[in-house]
């Protein structure tokens, strides 16, 4: 029993950063369609996966099936494939590829991974809900996107049926975490909080965490990319966001480290 | 202690009466309640004088929710508006930090709201050995009169609902949701024991605003006499997290600390039947009963009683009209 996990931990420490691709088998990764279906909150959960696997030097292959949501066992977006593994989530997934030996933070000391989680939940607490209230509960943006693209792919009287469940399952997690009594305004400041506490937490350096990237540096290129440049029916996200210097600097610098040399990661 | 704290006041201007509506205490807390304990403790840390009430005007609140702030015309809701509101016209605990630290306490916020708070609801709400013993039982005896009889259940229903839809959904057992919960939980209070470190406090020896909220989700896990305690024995078992809520309790609330202590030591006297009106339901018990076979007895035949009016006309009638009329 102990000479694999002796021989795993061998192999874990001779790679010193997952430099070279680890995960020999197929690994897929499946999402909605990015043209005309994917919205906000998900297409910033399957740009940080797919950042944090591009980090790890991990090839994948990118699956768009209009019924993503539908294959996934807890239906969150994206999942990803691994032989007969399917897991899904940013979370669960990197959970499980530092359990095969592909971490970014395990050279971290316990004081900076308690920052590390810690800011990791601020992201997904404010950012997360954010792009979720926006989607779902801005009358305007409900109407004139939201629902036109979560019901594309079906036919008349789903293409009306399933966006409306949806709101309803979006507004019950909303109030379940206290936001659905909050006007827009407010949603602004939260993730103007969230943006200035990054910020601060950045400063000038390159990365959150020493000098290299980590899970953390993942998601919040994928939820300021995409503050920035997904199209709403307002702008004050991306201004918000754009008040920010070096955040700014810091989505340019790993957009054109990990999704500029091509590959299957060219969003738009 | 708390009065050198006041030194960095930030608006030293007209002090107005602020009136703090919030859970009553227990086991040595100020407040059993996250929110109400992070008000509280915050004030306390920075000495500032709260007007604190518990039962009070409960017919205008009845969802039973708190805490309430009120500051002149403010009302405010929620404990963090009450914190903002303390920081910006009283006294601001982190004013002598840079803005990365300020940065960290509200990531550390998010932490404990995501990865602990789910756990301390199922702990209180959810487990149904907890809610039967202790949960139910107190929040009955906390509260006035009709509301004891449905808030408590609407608490459980509000919380069970939201650890559902935040950690569950229908992909999983009620079974997983609890470990992923608990273990959530512990993950979290294991990070916030490295963070902490031997220091005294999160951002070394002076408190701020983040061990007033990190005390206040510890303490009431830490203190409550719960009956099923997996992540209890998980706190106490990390020596720091607990040390650093003793340090507060002793620092800051000092008097509290010993009105428990003082109780827990005469209690096991009375502990089985702890019911004030111990004597009055005994005696109501036997003359209801006694009554009651005495009744039957009657009704049924087995005692007769038979009633002669032989001298009945040995009563006397004396009213003496004239004077009862002026």
């Amino acid at each position: 029993m102990a000479t694999p996990l002796v021989r795993q931990a061998a192999e874990i420490h001779n790679r010193s950063r997952g430099d070279q691709p680890i995960i020999a088998e197929y690994l897929e990764l499946y999402q909605q369609n990015e043209v005309d279906q994917i919205l906000l909150p998900e297409q910033t959960q399957c740009l940080a996966v797919k950042t944090f696997l591009h980090m790890c030097n991990v090839k994948f292959h990118l699956k768009m099936r209009s019924n993503a949501e539908q294959m996934s066992p807890s239906k969150g977006l994206p999942f990803i494939k691994m032989g007969p593994q399917i897991i899904s989530e940013f979370e669960p997934i990197v959970e499980h590829l530092s359990l095969k030996g592909v971490s970014l933070s395990g050279e971290l000391s316990g004081s900076q991974r308690a920052l590390l989680k810690a800011y990791m939940s601020l992201t997904v607490n404010r950012l997360h809900l954010a792009e979720l209230y926006i989607t779902w509960c801005d009358k305007l943006t409900v109407e004139e996107i939201t629902k036109i693209r979560y019901g594309s792919p079906y036919s008349w009287p789903l293409t009306r049926i399933l966006p409306w469940l949806k709101q309803q399952e979006v507004g019950r997690y909303l109030e379940a975490q206290g936001w659905n009594n909050k006007t827009i305004d407010q949603v602004y400041t939260e993730v103007d909080m969230c943006c200035k506490a990054l910020s601060d937490k950045l400063e000038d350096q390159y990365y959150f965490f020493l000098d290299r990237p980590t899970e953390l540096d993942a998601l919040v290129f994928a939820h300021l990319y995409n503050l920035l440049t997904t199209e709403l029916t307002s702008a004050k996200l991306a201004d918000i966001v754009k008040k920010y210097d070096n955040l700014m600097r810091f989505c340019e610098r790993i957009r054109q480290r990990y999704f500029l040399e091509g590959e299957d990661g060219e969003d738009g | 202690m708390a009065a050198s704290m006041d030194s960095n006041g930030v608006n030293d201007g007209p002090r107005k009466a602020m009136d703090f509506d919030c859970w009553k205490g227990d086991w040595g807390l100020p407040s059993v309640d996250v929110k109400c304990l992070n008000v509280l403790t915050y004030a306390q840390i920075a000495g500032i004088n709260l007007k604190v009430h518990k039962n009070r005007f409960w017919w205008r609140n009845l969802t039973a929710h708190f805490p309430i702030f009120q500051a002149a015309e403010d009302v405010l809701r929620s404990d963090t508006e009450a914190i903002q509101y303390l920081k910006e016209n009283q006294a601001n605990l982190d004013g002598d930090l840079t803005d990365q630290q300020r940065a960290d306490i509200l990531a550390f916020k998010a932490l404990m709201e995501e990865k602990y708070l789910p756990g301390l609801l199922h702990v209180w709400w959810v487990d149904a050995k907890n809610f039967v013993e202790l949960t139910r039982p107190w929040y009955a005896k906390a509260l006035h009169f009709p509301l004891n009889y449905f808030v408590p259940g609407q608490l459980k229903r509000a919380a069970e609902s939201r650890v559902d839809i935040i950690r569950g959904g229908d992909h999983m057992e009620p079974q997983e949701v609890t470990s992923r919960v608990y273990s959530d939980a512990k993950e979290c209070l294991n990070l916030l024991s490295e963070r902490l470190g031997d220091e005294d406090f999160f951002f070394g020896p002076v408190p701020t605003s983040l061990d007033a909220l990190i005390f206040s989700y510890l303490a009431p896990l830490l203190r409550a006499p719960l009956p099923s305690n997996q992540l209890q024995t998980h706190l106490k078992a990390t020596d720091n997290l607990c040390r650093f809520c003793t340090r507060i309790l002793l620092r800051y609330f000092p008097d509290e600390l010993q009105d428990s202590e003082a109780n827990s030591s005469k209690k096991p006297t009375d502990d089985l039947f702890d019911d004030p009106h111990k004597r009055r339901n005994q005696v109501l018990f036997a003359v209801v009963a006694l009554t009651a076979m005495a009744s039957y007895a009657f009704l049924s035949g087995l005692v007769r009683v038979q009633i002669k009016d032989s001298d009945s006309s040995g009563i006397e009638l004396d009213y003496d009209d004239g004077e009862e009329g002026q």
